[in-house]
């Protein structure tokens, strides 16, 4: 049947063009947004405006590459045995093990929060490669397991092998932990259902989440200001992008018209971007982007729940579950409906790693797309 | 076919895969949230919509900074700079924002150390000391290439912060104390403090720019940027060469005799332009408030806070325009002018000198007790004889000697453009009685500053026009245009050509035998008046020696007037020697590089009416150097 993993079926599908062009549309969208945002401050402080404009244009080019590049492969290639019954999914935990502990070490902050590598001249955040092994390992355990994912017995592998690479993250870097959780639990419930066994995984990680918001004392902080939030002073960024996103009105004032970018939001091209949106487009621009958002969930699960086997659809699954996380989380702190943490919005903040990751996922999904078998094929 | 389809179609449901329907719920989940989203966005647009941009737009309004204006250089007569600015920047920590978030701290005196290569505990313990101030300026004149490497290291780093840059220009003086009360300071608040900063502050100055940010009609942001208009440049008439040697023999003077206070100021007698000007209490431009180049350290570190302030005051004073003193016998030379231009004397008269005179009740003695016998015209100059002087401004009568002091600029101030010049005090026309014509005529019981002397000197000889004393050439903007010039400042005629002409010679004869003879230069044709004048209270027997000395007689370049108050050596302090020696030993280094070369075989005789000092019996000419009780005690008192 479907689930059975049969390499003998030839690979008879086409890339699923529309959500392509729901791509294309989003890098496009968040290069103008980019420029419009960045420009001020680009020139200000490096005296080049479009400095991050065309590091961005470099990204979608790296990007759009290694789209292309997983597209071409098969995904049945990530859980095929190479040795014994280690698989390259294995080989890929293990590397972001190591990375995530490099980072430990040897990493340099962003932002008081160390999560880069430099490699050469490039520097890299480990932890958005570690989403697609998440997103693949989720995938395999729980496709080749899942007789046995109505009991915890199913689900303790992943356990066993997340919780020291999401301690890891999470500890610098909450936001992105609970990403990965995200991905995991999303994929793990949407197979299983509802268990009484989650309450319990999900206590110890509400206790885990407290420890560490407590060790860190901004993160508390954050989340006093977010209780606060009526009486917050206009220095936080809070406020100064709430200002932006209520001061757009229904129809924005024009594309690069926005006041708020020049010097008042810090970060304004990354996390912040939604704000400018919003200001410079209005509720109009917003609604756009959020329906472009969900246009592009729609063709995901289109193609997951049409997937050749499970493997290929939990895929599909665990990318659906860590767009929709951030870009849901993103725009949520923005508007200040949850506390402030740093996640960029997927496809139009500025940043290299998680462009080029965003666009590795879509690759991913691109292959399982070209592997659906055609009506009038046998699926047999 | 279609029936087949049909199959197909049941068959794919039925295989529907286990997670369809979980997924369905998820994506339900992602679309209530994006309704809610977009609901969340309508309330916020709609219940702080009006607030919040107001807010966006009264945040922006406010955003003005100026931009600082250069403040123009000052040169000296032939281009060389004095004094010029430079953009400096400073380093300014904000220890409020840095303590605002516990997070900040660490972030904000890491990076502190990696790129301004600050000390982290050193920091930390000013940001303690000081967590209510946003502006304590930790580094003055910062590198540049530092700033930068922060600036670009900080620019996306939020807990980055509490660093500010200030650019500022800071004034440099690349000679430090040379011609220190010419050009005076730029204190710091940016204004010009003394001298020439201080006159010319507005034209040095210039405007600060702005840039700021409103709105238009359409809310739409404009920037305006209005760029600084940098200060005019100054050209002085000051010489670096000549100011530079006179200060080095200031310099010599009192290493080796020592004063009170020395004075020194060299003109263009043609146009009363300032070449030099020079005394004592020169002071580091560059540090203004260091004492150590007027007192000794031993006693500066005994001063306390109000005691240095007054030192200060006193070492920024510029004691040629601002100190008064009384004139003595230089100022015979004018009253010998006036007369001569008055026709109350002729050149060819001759007086008759006892040792005194009486006048108005009042035994008045003569510089000479044991009298200089019969003198003509230039011999009363020549030997300084306060006899024919008071029986000189006796025939001038009070009127006209009154209005040729004001003619000669006494009284009142010469308008020279530095700040702090006083007026000088004269006594009222109608107090000028019989006494006080004559204690006025030899230059007591009045008050001059340096610079109303040599102002008038100079206009005896240059040929008899006032000129006013100045500084400043030139005021051109930065591009060298003119925007105004100080070239003709004549203000009035003083005394006819022949009468100048008269004087310059009975002078050149005053340094050739008379009292000034230690003022002559060999090669050169000097001419000049000695004074010494007793300083109050008389009985203290302390002493104010000056000299006015001009070169070459025959066709004036340079005057130097010098003015030594008390004379540290008590052999020499009623002696005029030691102001004549200064001016000679100045005038040789200065008149070649003026231009003017010494000449080994000077043919040059002076015909003026002469009496044979033989013919005086009492006569000692070594008595004229040496000043006597020349004012009898209690004059002071009834002139007063």
């Amino acid at each position: 049947m479907i689930m059975k993993n049969t390499r003998v079926r030839k690979v008879v599908g086409s890339y699923d063009i529309s959500l392509l062009l729901i791509v294309a549309l989003l890098c496009a969208f968040g290069t103008v947004m980019v420029f419009s945002t960045s420009y001020y401050n680009a020139d200000r402080f490096y005296s080049e405006s479009t400095k991050y404009y065309s590091l961005q244009i470099r990204n979608i080019i790296f990007g759009g590459a290694s789209m292309i590049m997983v597209s071409l492969i098969d995904y049945h290639l990530y859980s095929k045995r190479i040795w014994r019954s280690i698989n390259l999914l294995y080989v890929l935990y293990v590397l972001c093990m190591v990375l995530q502990i490099l980072v430990v070490f040897i990493g340099y902050s962003s932002n008081g929060a160390a999560r880069w590598l430099n490699i050469g001249p490039v520097g890299f955040q480990p932890s958005e490669l570690t989403k697609i092994c998440i997103i693949l390992m989720s995938a395999y355990l729980i496709s080749t397991r899942v007789k046995y994912m109505k009991t915890l017995v199913g689900i303790t592998p992943m356990l066993i092998l997340f919780t020291p690479l999401v301690m890891l993250v999470a500890y610098f870097d909450l936001s992105t932990g609970i990403v990965l959780l995200a991905i995991m639990f999303v994929v793990a419930l949407v197979v299983t259902g509802f268990r009484k066994y989650y309450l319990g995984i999900f206590g110890v990680m509400l206790a885990g989440g407290l420890v560490l918001i407590l060790y860190k004392g901004y993160r508390m902080e954050r989340i006093i200001d977010w209780l606060n939030s009526d009486t917050l002073d206009t220095g936080s960024q809070t406020i100064q992008g709430l200002y932006a996103i209520a001061s757009g009105g229904i129809g924005g004032k024009g594309l690069g018209e926005g006041i708020q970018k020049l010097g008042k939001i810090q970060e304004v091209h990354t996390d912040m971007i939604f704000t400018v949106v919003c200001e410079e487009l209005g509720i109009i621009g917003a609604i756009t982007v959020i329906t472009l958002f969900l246009l592009l969930l729609w063709r995901i699960y289109v193609v997951a729940v049409n997937a050749r086997d499970m493997f290929g659809g939990l895929i599909c699954v665990g990318v659906f579950a860590h767009i929709a996380t951030q870009f849901i989380l993103n725009i949520m702190v923005v508007t200040n409906m949850i506390p402030a943490t740093g996640i960029p919005l997927p496809f139009i903040s500025y940043g290299g790693t998680s462009l080029v990751v965003l666009m590795a996922e879509m690759g991913l999904v691109l292959n399982v797309s070209k592997q659906i078998p055609k009506e009038g094929v046998s699926d047999a | 076919m279609n029936q087949e389809n049909e199959i197909k179609k049941t068959k794919r449901r039925d295989v529907n895969p286990p997670y369809k329907k979980g997924l369905k719920l998820a994506f339900l989940v992602v679309i209530l949230a994006g309704g809610l989203i977009i609901g969340r966005l309508f309330y916020i647009n709609s219940e702080k919509g009006l607030d919040y941009s107001k807010a966006v737009l009264l945040q922006r309004s406010y955003r003005s900074r100026s931009i600082a204006a250069k403040r123009g250089s000052i040169l000296d007569r032939n281009g060389i700079i004095l004094a010029r600015s430079e953009k400096k920047y400073n380093v300014i920590i904000d220890p409020r924002q840095i303590l605002e978030k516990d997070y900040y701290l660490e972030p904000s005196i890491d990076a502190m150390v990696k790129y301004l290569g600050y000390d982290a505990d050193e920091i930390r313990t000013l940001i303690y000391d000081n967590p209510d101030s946003s502006y304590v300026v930790y580094e003055k004149d910062a590198d540049y290439s530092k700033i930068s490497a922060y600036k670009k290291y900080q620019a996306d780093k939020l807990r980055v912060t509490g660093v500010w840059f200030e650019e500022e220009f800071s004034r440099i003086y690349p000679y430090s104390t040379l011609a220190s009360h010419v050009l005076g300071f730029v204190n710091r608040e940016g204004m010009g403090s003394y001298g020439l900063e201080q006159y010319y502050n507005d034209e040095l100055s210039g405007t600060a720019g702005l840039s700021y940010t409103y709105f238009d009609s359409d809310l739409k942001q404009k920037k305006i940027v209005e760029n600084a208009v940098d200060g005019y440049e100054l050209v002085t008439t000051i010489d670096y060469n000549v100011e530079r040697i006179v200060e080095e023999k200031v310099k010599d003077f009192l290493d080796t005799t020592g004063a009170k206070n020395i004075g020194v100021i060299v003109m263009d007698p043609n146009d009363a332009s300032i070449l030099a000007m020079a005394s004592n209490r020169e002071y580091n431009l560059n540090d203004p408030r260091d004492l150590s180049t007027c007192y000794p350290t031993s006693e500066i570190m005994f001063m306390s806070e109000s005691d240095k302030l007054e030192k200060m005051y006193g070492m920024w004073k510029n004691f040629c325009i601002s100190d008064t003193y009384e004139p003595g016998s230089t100022f015979k030379t004018m009253t010998v002018a006036a007369a001569l231009d008055e026709n109350a004397i002729d050149t060819d008269d001759t007086f008759y000198c006892a040792g005194y005179s009486e006048v108005g009740g009042w035994r008045i003695g003569c510089n000479n007790k044991y009298g200089h016998g019969t003198l003509s015209l230039s011999q009363a100059l020549m030997k300084s004889c306060n006899c024919a002087l008071m029986e000189i401004a006796a025939k001038l009568g009070k009127d006209s000697f009154y209005r040729y002091q004001s003619k000669f600029g006494f009284g009142a101030k010469t308008g020279i453009d530095l700040p702090g010049e006083s007026s000088g005090i004269l006594i009222p026309l109608k107090n000028l009685n019989e006494t006080e014509l004559a204690t006025s005529s030899f230059g007591t019981t009045f008050n001059v500053t340096m610079i109303q002397i040599a102002a008038a000197y100079a206009s005896i000889i240059n040929g008899g026009t006032y000129y006013q004393p100045h500084v400043v050439r030139e005021i051109r903007r930065s591009d060298k245009t003119v925007v105004s010039n100080y070239n003709d400042m004549g203000v009035r005629q003083t005394i006819s050509e022949g009468t100048a002409s008269f004087i310059k010679n009975a002078l050149f004869l005053t340094v050739e035998s008379g009292t000034a003879t230690p003022a002559k230069v060999e090669g050169y044709l000097i001419g000049g008046k000695t004074g010494t004048a007793q300083k109050r209270p008389r009985e203290e027997k302390r002493f104010v020696v000056s000299f006015a000395g001009f070169a070459p007689v025959t066709d004036p370049k340079v005057l130097v007037y010098i003015v030594i108050d008390e004379v540290a050596d008590p052999e020499l302090s009623a002696s005029s020697s030691p102001a004549t020696k200064l001016c000679a030993a100045i005038m040789k280094e200065i008149l070649p590089y003026l231009g003017v070369y010494p000449d080994g075989d000077i043919d040059y005789h002076v015909d003026l009416t002469m009496i044979d000092d033989s013919e005086n019996e009492n006569y000692d000419p070594f008595e004229d150097e040496k000043n006597t009780d020349v004012l009898p005690e209690g004059i002071d008192d009834e002139i007063e």
